[in-house]
């Protein structure tokens, strides 16, 4: 039971490391609107396959992009992965263009095979991440100066969950995933005016989010040959429920003295929000046990999640994703090196005076062997948006490594 | 596993320090990105009503200046100041015989360029001697600057002067020998009057000066002297100096007699308002702007200021019950052609007042320092000179509806008030952009 316990360990260490790292995992201006930047590509593999995952199975990776994938695992072994990652995102607006650097912890995850039909997974991820600084020079309205009016946020929503699958029959894999969803989003517009001796105003609101959702998943393998198979996967969520709460303070401070005064204290009302119905389907082959092609589709109908204050339009998001890994056969049968490539398509789920942000990501990444773990490097090139329109075009590049611990505890045991 | 372990210590360390972002760019980004909160309103159309308000009376003392001159102002009347000063014998006697020949009492009188007036005209002033001790009269235990004092209709001495803008020169005026020489005895003798100031000040309360040309254009004439020493080797410019000599030897000495205390130095004013833009004032101590040509004025000697109502001032509130005023700002152009040069106005100072006009107190901003205008001069073409004043304070007090019957009063500092001929002269907002409340709200 040694790894049992290294591992409880490293999921503690890593649960307070996630709680603390996980503000400020975006420097996106656009992930001040609705719930914050969502963050689909799933983990180590998928990442570096575009993101595709809804058909892909593997004995050797987690997948949290379907909760039927967990029963790809051996019986009897457990995985534990985590995943860092060091983020460079370029902003441009039409007149500016600045960076910044960021690195984090990406995830962590448990998948356990319990027996041969039955396979667990628990594990905590972003769900969406805040995190922004910008100014705007609005019009002083009634006259010709402007204001200056300084947006900063951080926060956003995690997740936990716990997955079950079953394998039905032989073939097909039955999943479902409790997800629980919570975090805050803390906003704080700052008002100034370019004369002297002026109140500036603050407006601090933070808003706490939980939220549960049920996510199903189902795959069937079809064995084409011994070496060619076929997978087909499907996810679709039941209507979940996100409450919420406001507090909101605005505050107004003398310039240069510590002159404060509350306009406002607002501690609203939980809120209840239905989590919409989002779905995919996702394909992968394997081809000759060497070549696995994938892809997905999937539709996030976040127009039907009202998040309270939300300026942009919250509107259906599709993806489009496709992947290949290929791991060419090494006759000496060391170390064999996945190769992965993938692209992912958005549509986009903000709409600001009519432009919707898409985005298209290309991504790459290599998988290997070393002792006992499995190692994933993944790295990501993102552009969303546009200038056009006064908006903000995003150039981002994700290097991402993810670490896998295997072990069967059953061999373990016996050993014992 | 040796090597694992330290792999995976190696990434916690790493994971746990590199949680973070790098510098805190700002970027600018198109308003129409975000929908604002809160939004900010400029407005500077509320009615602001202007009254010239007279004090009646100031402490005068204090500002060890003595100030003396004659201003006819064709729109705000005739003003006289004249000057009293308390005079005591140095305390450094000479101990003198009947060697000691006296030789003349003169008032001594350094320039120092401050002045007013037509250079090239001669000026005269009269000194007289006052007959009564110069003491408070009233329960303050301060003298006012419409107080005075007996004195001698005939002068003791008169002086006639150009002044020059930077001539520093000296006058010796000379006194009557027989008050000189009464001087001069009881020096020799040792006398009591002589060793001890407040003996000296009942046989000589003061001097009195007195302005005695009296321009009749506008163009005023006034003098003024610090009588604290304020000048490189010290000597305070305003003495009166007893000479005498040693019988047998060349040179002679004086023995001083100095201002005896800043209490006992103040100017007196009297303004005669008869045919000015504010006629009347000395009977009802205030005028609405819409009785005195649409104009107000700060004035000094006269003490002439101005208040501010603004009646809709309590109801900003109604116009938007979530509004908060951020700035707010009194602007309040000097009317053009009615000064000489834009930077050199004088300052305003800002008093609360009820509405009996009793002073409570200058406003102050919320670092407690007191709220001074600020001049915008245009010395080119005086088109847009103008004051500012910070008056947040006074505006959230009137949102909160806190000191009801208070507003502000606008005049000049007391040193102006009271040691000078200083006075603007501002429009009200019958003039277009000549008076505006100027203020920045937020509406949340």
């Amino acid at each position: 039971m040694k790894i049992s316990k290294k591992i409880v360990f490293a999921f503690t260490i890593l649960w307070f490391a996630i709680g603390v790292a996980a503000q400020n995992n975006t420097i996106s201006p656009y992930s001040k609107l609705g719930l914050g930047d969502f963050r689909s590509m799933g983990f180590g593999r998928n990442a570096a396959m575009g993101g595709t995952g809804i058909g892909v199975r593997s004995p050797l990776n987690l997948n949290n992009l379907n909760p039927a994938a967990i029963t790809s695992l051996d019986s009897t072994m457990v995985i534990f992965e985590f995943g860092v990652h060091g983020d460079y995102t370029q902003l441009k607006t039409s007149t500016e263009t600045g960076s910044k650097n960021n690195a984090n912890l990406s995830y962590i995850a448990l998948g356990i095979g319990i027996n041969k039909k039955w396979g667990m997974s628990l594990g905590l991820v972003p769900y969406t991440n805040v995190g922004y600084t910008f100014e705007t020079n609005p019009p002083v309205s009634g006259s010709g100066e402007t204001y200056t009016t300084r947006y900063e946020g951080s926060g956003g929503l995690s997740k936990f969950y716990l997955t079950n699958a079953y394998k039905i029959t032989p073939n097909s894999s039955l999943g479902v995933n409790v997800s629980f969803l919570f975090g805050p989003k803390n906003e704080t517009e700052n008002y100034s005016l370019t004369v002297p001796d002026f109140y500036e105003v603050s407006l601090e609101k933070s808003t706490r989010y939980s939220g549960i959702v049920l996510d199903f998943g189902y795959q069937h393998s079809f064995k084409l040959s011994e070496k060619n198979e076929l997978v087909l996967g499907l996810t679709i969520n039941a209507p979940g429920l996100l409450r919420s709460q406001t507090t909101l303070y605005e505050l107004q401070r003398y310039s240069g003295t510590s002159f404060t005064d509350t306009l406002r204290y607002e501690k609203g009302n939980y809120q209840f929000n239905d989590f919409p119905v989002n779905y995919g389907g996702g394909l992968s082959y394997v081809f000759d046990n060497q070549l696995v092609l994938s892809a997905d589709y999937s539709r996030q109908n976040w127009s039907n999640l009202i998040v309270a204050d939300a300026f942009a339009n919250l509107i259906d998001n599709n993806t489009l994703a496709f992947g290949l890994e290929y791991t060419p056969r090494r006759l000496a049968q060391r170390t064999p090196i996945s190769y992965r490539a993938g692209v992912n398509y958005q549509s986009g789920y903000y709409e600001i005076d009519g432009n919707t942000i898409e985005s298209l990501a290309l991504t790459a990444g290599v998988g290997f062997r070393m002792r006992s773990m499995r190692m994933n490097l993944f790295a990501e090139y993102k552009t969303r948006g546009t200038t056009n329109n006064l908006l903000i075009k995003e150039d981002f590049i994700r290097v991402g490594l993810n670490v896998s611990f295997f072990e069967s505890w059953l061999q373990r045991y016996r050993y014992r | 596993m040796y090597k694992n372990s330290l792999l995976i210590k190696l990434l916690f360390v790493g994971v746990l320090f590199s949680s973070c972002a790098d510098d805190e760019a700002v970027y600018k980004i198109g308003d129409r990105f975000v929908k604002e909160e809160s939004k900010i309103y400029y407005v500077d159309t509320l009615t602001v009503n202007v009254s010239t308000v007279r004090v009646d009376s100031l402490p005068a003392t204090g500002y060890n200046t003595v100030f003396i001159g004659y201003q006819n102002d064709p729109l705000l009347g005739t003003s006289e100041a004249k000057s009293y000063v308390e005079f005591i014998p140095s305390t450094s006697l000479p101990s003198l015989d009947e060697d000691a020949i006296f030789e003349k009492l003169v008032i001594y009188i350094k320039q120092t360029g401050y002045y007013s007036g037509d250079t090239a005209v001669e000026k005269t002033l009269a000194f007289h001697e006052v007959l009564e001790p110069i003491e408070p009269r009233n329960e303050n235990l301060r003298i006012y600057n419409t107080d005075t004092f007996l004195i001698n209709t005939t002068p003791l001495a008169t002086h006639s002067l150009k002044q020059r803008p930077t001539a520093y020169r000296e006058d010796f005026i000379k006194l009557p020998d027989a008050l000189g020489l009464k001087w001069f005895n009881w020096l020799v003798n040792d006398n009591d009057t002589i060793k001890n100031g407040a003996t000296f000040k009942k046989q000589f309360p003061g001097l009195a000066l007195l302005p005695v040309t009296k321009d009749l254009s506008w163009s005023s004439t006034f003098f003024g002297y610090n009588t604290t020493g304020a000048d490189t080797n010290n000597v305070q410019q305003l003495q009166i100096r007893l000479y005498y000599r040693i019988r047998g030897k060349e040179d002679n000495s004086y023995f001083t007699f100095t201002p005896s205390e800043t209490a006992k130095v103040f100017t007196n004013y009297t303004v005669d308002y008869s045919g000015s833009v504010v006629e009347g004032i000395e009977n009802t101590g205030v005028i609405s702007s819409t009785n005195s040509n649409n104009l107000v004025a700060v004035q000094a000697g006269g003490s002439l200021g101005f208040r501010i109502d603004i009646p809709m001032i309590d109801k900003l509130k109604e116009i938007h019950p979530n509004l908060s005023v951020l700035d707010a700002r009194l602007m309040i152009k000097p009317r053009k052609g009615t000064y000489d040069k834009a930077s050199e106005l004088p300052q305003l100072s800002v008093y609360w007042i009820d509405s009996k006009n009793q002073n409570k107190g200058q406003l102050t901003n919320f670092s407690g320092n007191l709220i001074l205008s600020t001049l915008n001069a245009d010395d080119e073409f005086n088109d847009n000179t103008y004051y500012s004043i910070d008056l947040l304070g006074f505006i959230l007090n009137k949102t909160n509806q806190l000191n009801p019957d208070q507003t502000l009063f606008f005049s000049l500092s007391n040193q102006d008030n009271l040691t000078s001929f200083k006075r603007v002269i501002f429009g009200d907002q019958s003039f277009s952009e000549s008076l505006q409340l100027q203020l920045h709200y937020v509406v949340y």
